[in-house]
């Protein structure tokens, strides 16, 4: 490991990889997943980071699986970046985050497929609660050289309330015709209905959302390995609600 | 005594008017069959019984032994003993049906019920509908058809134990057998004691679950109130007989006085197509 003159903290992947991080401030990383190699890493953001970036450089035949579960408060600036610049690697991208009162979260994540035969998965899953702010930005990139590339892009945000802000912007910029792509977004509101019904079975308000949430990110928490940690983030966002 | 009662109910959904001063009172130990025709308020009157918010009272009241209920959500009115069997259940997907279901228990106890003592009460609630236990690992109601969605209504009724059922076309879309089942169970409720208001196009359901009256709502209101040997009548020869017999108009939105009536046994004319 070593720091560049940004404050990087540069981090050489040369063996198969299975890490949890904590992050609760602002922090720069730079992951650099060597041939063949595998990272498997789970990023909680917790209390208030302000500012988070990471970049991934991935080189031939590597594969790197991130999950991410944001329960940080306040303000949030993310943003992640992903060079698939050898061939044959793969990167998988799986976000959970929650926006509260006051938080203010902005979530870019960009991935560059520069040559050919390249896979990228990006799922990004928001909730925003009262007055919170959450907007996912998510840029795919595929270049001429990237023949048989793979990439999907998948944005989900519901909102509790009237005076939630979100939104979610999927961008795929393909400049390569032997590419198999996939995107979808959407933005709601919370099910009326199902909230209803969970709540005339005698759930409260609160304990009918958490169940919702829980629901809508469960692609990330269901990705979280180490069960005690799955519990800990479920009983987290219970107590959020 | 437990008692419901509706007084001069108004209700719309986004603005339009449904419900037009609905008048019912059901005790317990009753069972109250309320027909009419398609698209003139029936589930509409459940729903708000229930609280869901989109339906909107205008004015009236709902009074659960002597109480208005009309400011409790959902949640409340549920822990309070109303259960709202629906014409269509809700899929929510991603919520576990078990994982629902202990919410459901513990949200009326004040300590969580055991693992153990919780899989008894399920296998003996999936068991007495026939509904398949390894389904209660599935989202709730996602996927299912729709005969397991009526029988996950009954179960959860079972398993909640409420002081009035509301039942909504549990029968539509189940087989014979998923009928007897749902009907026996309903039955039950009936044995215990339970005030039941209950909807349904079937006489067969009726055959065992036997109302003790019947009520028909026309055009957003109870236009008439009879004992159960309407049940008969209105299998056999439709509602008709509202307008030639009672001059009750069947249409929706007639400017036409609202007429209520209530009688008690009736005469059939057996041979309709006359
Ligand atoms: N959720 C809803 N949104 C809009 N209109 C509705 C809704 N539910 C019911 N309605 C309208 O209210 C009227 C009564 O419907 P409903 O109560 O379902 O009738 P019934 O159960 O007697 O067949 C119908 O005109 C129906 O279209
Ligand atoms: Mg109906």
């Amino acid at each position: 490991m070593m720091l560049n003159d940004d404050n990087t903290l540069k981090i050489e992947v040369n063996d198969d990889v299975i890490e949890e991080i904590e992050i609760n401030s602002s922090k720069n990383l730079m992951y650099i997943v060597k041939q063949d190699k595998c990272l498997d890493l789970t990023i909680y953001l917790s209390a208030t980071v302000v500012s988070f970036k990471i970049f991934f450089d991935l080189k031939k035949n590597a594969r790197a699986n991130i999950v991410l579960i944001d329960t940080s408060k306040g303000k949030l600036d993310l943003s992640a970046n992903v060079i698939m610049n050898e061939e044959k690697s793969s990167f998988e991208w799986c976000l959970a985050s929650i926006s509260n009162n006051d938080d203010d979260k902005k979530i870019d994540v960009s991935i560059d497929q520069i040559v050919g035969r390249t896979t990228a998965h990006m799922y990004n899953y928001g909730v925003v609660l009262s007055n919170g702010r959450l907007s996912f930005a998510g840029v795919g990139k595929i270049y001429p050289r990237a023949n048989g590339a793979k990439v999907s892009q998948v944005a989900k945000i519901i909102n509790y309330d009237e005076r939630a802000f979100s939104s979610a912007r999927p961008i795929l910029s393909i400049d390569c015709d032997d590419v198999v792509a996939m995107h979808s977004a959407s933005v709601g509101k919370v099910d009326e209905n199902a909230l209803f019904y969970l709540q005339s079975r005698g759930l409260k308000e609160s304990d009918a959302k958490a169940l919702l949430t829980l629901a809508h990110l469960s692609p990330a928490i269901e990705k979280i390995k180490d069960e005690v940690a799955k519990e800990r983030v479920i009983k987290e966002i219970k107590e959020l609600l | 005594m437990h008692t419901l009662e509706i007084k001069d109910l108004h209700v719309s959904i986004d603005g339009k008017e449904i419900l037009k001063g609905v008048n019912l009172k059901i005790d317990e130990n009753e069972t109250v069959a309320l027909y009419g025709p398609n698209g003139h308020g029936k589930s509409t009157l459940l729903m708000t019984i229930m609280g869901h918010p989109r339906y909107h009272v205008d004015s009236g009241e709902i009074l659960l032994d002597g109480e208005n209920i009309l400011m409790m959500d959902a949640s409340e009115r549920s822990k309070k003993g109303l259960f709202l069997a629906m014409q269509m259940p809700i899929e929510v997907p991603g919520v576990p049906t078990a994982d629902f279901l202990r919410s459901a228990i513990n949200s009326r106890r004040d300590k969580p019920i055991s693992l153990s003592e919780f899989y008894k009460l399920l296998n003996e609630a999936t068991k007495e509908v026939n509904f398949p236990f390894d389904m209660v690992n599935r989202s709730l109601n996602e996927g299912f058809s729709g005969g397991e969605k009526k029988k996950n209504e009954i179960m959860q009724m079972l398993i909640l134990n409420p002081i009035f059922d509301l039942v909504d076309e549990i029968d539509s879309g189940l087989d014979v057998d998923a009928i007897n089942y749902v009907a026996k169970a309903l039955k039950e409720e009936q044995e215990k004691g339970k005030g039941i208001l209950i909807i349904s196009h079937y006489a067969r359901l009726y055959e065992i679950v036997k109302p003790s009256r019947v009520a028909i709502i026309v055009d957003g209101r109870i236009a008439f109130e009879g004992d159960n040997s309407y049940v008969e009548k209105i299998d056999v020869e439709g509602y008709e007989w509202l307008e030639s017999e009672f001059n009750i108009s069947l249409k929706k939105g007639s400017e036409a006085k609202p007429k209520v009536i209530s009688l008690g046994t009736c005469a059939i004319r057996k041979n309709r197509a006359k």
